[in-house]
């Protein structure tokens, strides 16, 4: 029986964790060897979440065949870039949306749409379902969000009730599938991606937490039964020795609005993005853009005092901040300060003046 | 969080709770040249699932007396208990779970303590 390693919730989260990628199949047992010498390891991949397929009303009858949410990842040592592509995305390739690929032509046919849609190489495929993410959600605690406003759409033939009211929230993995599904705000999908994103950096940084372990290994070991990847163990194992410092990116292709209600790749902005946010390097000087810190009290004048030094004066603005990240559109000027402050770097679809560094409790911890 | 010497005597403490319930494989891990967020690991087998709650319980009982409580962790696994006492991180295993999941193999650049 073929090895395949338990790898990758929704993108690099899993890498938080190493043993778990080693997990054998059935009865057999393997044990993992760490390798340290030689280059970095490199790999381009692409992670899909499945839906769900009714077969009758409010009747689930297992994991879909459409995929609304699809990743290309690139690793490379402890860089994980991830790249959201928007499932109304057109692909002459599939013939339609890009989420109806997996349907049509399986695991190869999503991988070639992406390349088409990137101009990037996908080497390797994860396609994971909905429960896996609930389950991996789980097992770190939970997610906390913060939403400006409630959140209430319901789907009864889906069996699906989103009703989330406004404010602080601590999401339960199910919950977080629920808030990562909804679509139906004045973004749309982008908003949508927005918030996987979100959801994906605090899993990437609650699995690095010891104290999750041992519920994500078992939550892994079921994800890994519903997962369908072509990566072998051997290719995993190379990125174990980068998952306990991973330093996470994401961002969304960029598009325009087609024809109906479909996307178009948008040529000439996607060159000159993939290029920046694939080939970031933080910049050795602060970037000549504004810089605006959002949190609380002390935590901004701190921030504020850290920025002085390297020459930068902020604008400061008093917030209820979830969890600490840098938002920035420009990824050569987010990169520098999600260097500077350790902190993942979220490329969002909304319109983000200059740098925006969002400080939370959480860097208290 | 305890400062650093407390935590090397408190890893002492740890190591001595776990030999005297007769745990095995005692292996204490420094890891603060190699982990941005973490400091230090002691990593001990049970040879069965009541040993593994006996080393628990053991551990737990003996330091709440000193007025130490571990914090709350997510779903723990019969196979696997984590004791976080801040700087100190206990991994309690079974054998399997020990060899499987190899977190000295993982950490192997960190120093032993």
């Amino acid at each position: 029986m073929r090895l395949r390693p338990s790898l990758l919730l929704l993108s690099a989260s899993l890498f938080a964790l190493g043993g778990v990628l080693s997990l054998p199949r059935g009865e057999e047992e393997v044990r993992p060897r760490f390798q340290r010498e030689g280059g970095l390891p490199e790999m381009a991949l692409v992670v899909a979440g499945r839906d769900i397929d009714y077969c009758a009303p409010r009747t689930p009858c297992g994991p879909g065949s459409r995929t609304d949410t699809i990743l290309y990842v690139r690793l490379r040592g402890q860089e994980a870039r991830v790249l959201a592509i928007p499932r109304d995305l057109y692909s002459p390739l599939v013939g339609g949306r890009i989420n109806a690929a997996y349907a049509r032509g399986g695991a190869e046919l999503l991988k070639r749409a992406v390349e088409e849609a990137t101009g990037l190489v996908v080497e390797r495929h994860a396609v994971i379902t909905l429960e896996s993410a609930a389950r991996v959600v789980d097992a770190v605690g939970g997610v906390e969000v913060y939403l400006d406003r409630p959140m209430r759409y319901t789907d009864r033939a889906a069996g699906l009730y989103i009703n989330f009211p406004a404010g602080r929230l601590h999401l339960s993995g199910e919950e977080a599938v629920k808030y990562m599904r909804f679509r139906h705000d004045l973004l749309g999908d982008y908003a949508r991606l927005d918030r996987i994103k979100g959801v994906l950096a605090q899993v990437a940084q609650r699995a690095q937490d010891p104290r999750t372990w041992p519920a994500l290994a078992s939550a892994l070991r079921a994800a890994w039964q519903e997962l369908d990847t072509d990566l072998s163990l051997e290719e995993a194992l190379g990125y174990l020795p980068a998952v306990r410092g991973v330093r996470l990116s994401l961002a969304t292709l960029p598009t325009r609005e087609g024809p109906g209600s479909l996307l178009s790749p948008d040529e000439a902005a996607r060159g000159r993005f993939l290029a920046a946010f694939l080939g970031l390097s933080p910049p050795l000087s602060p970037p000549e853009v504004p810089v605006r810190l959002r949190g609380e009290g002390e935590l901004l004048l701190w921030a504020r005092a850290f920025l002085l030094q390297e020459g930068v004066e902020p604008l400061l603005e008093e917030a209820e901040v979830v969890r600490s990240a840098v938002y920035a559109q420009d990824p050569r000027a987010g990169a520098y300060y999600a260097d500077l402050f350790h902190l993942p770097l979220l490329a969002p679809h909304r319109p983000v003046a200059g740098v925006v560094v969002e400080l939370g409790r959480d860097l208290l911890q | 969080m305890v400062k650093t010497r407390e935590a090397v005597e408190l890893l002492g403490r740890i190591k001595d709770l776990l030999w005297e319930k007769k745990a095995e494989k005692v292996v204490a891990l420094d890891l603060r040249a190699v982990s941005e967020s973490l400091d230090y690991f002691v990593v001990a087998s049970a040879t069965s699932t009541p040993h593994l709650q006996a080393l628990e319980r053991h551990v737990q009982e003996k330091l709440e007396e000193e007025g130490l409580r571990p914090r709350p962790t997510e779903g723990q696994s019969p196979r696997w208990v984590v004791l976080d006492y801040g700087e100190v991180v206990v991994h309690l295993m079974t054998p399997e779970a020990r060899e499987y999941y190899d977190l000295e193999g993982f950490w192997a650049d960190a120093e032993r303590v």
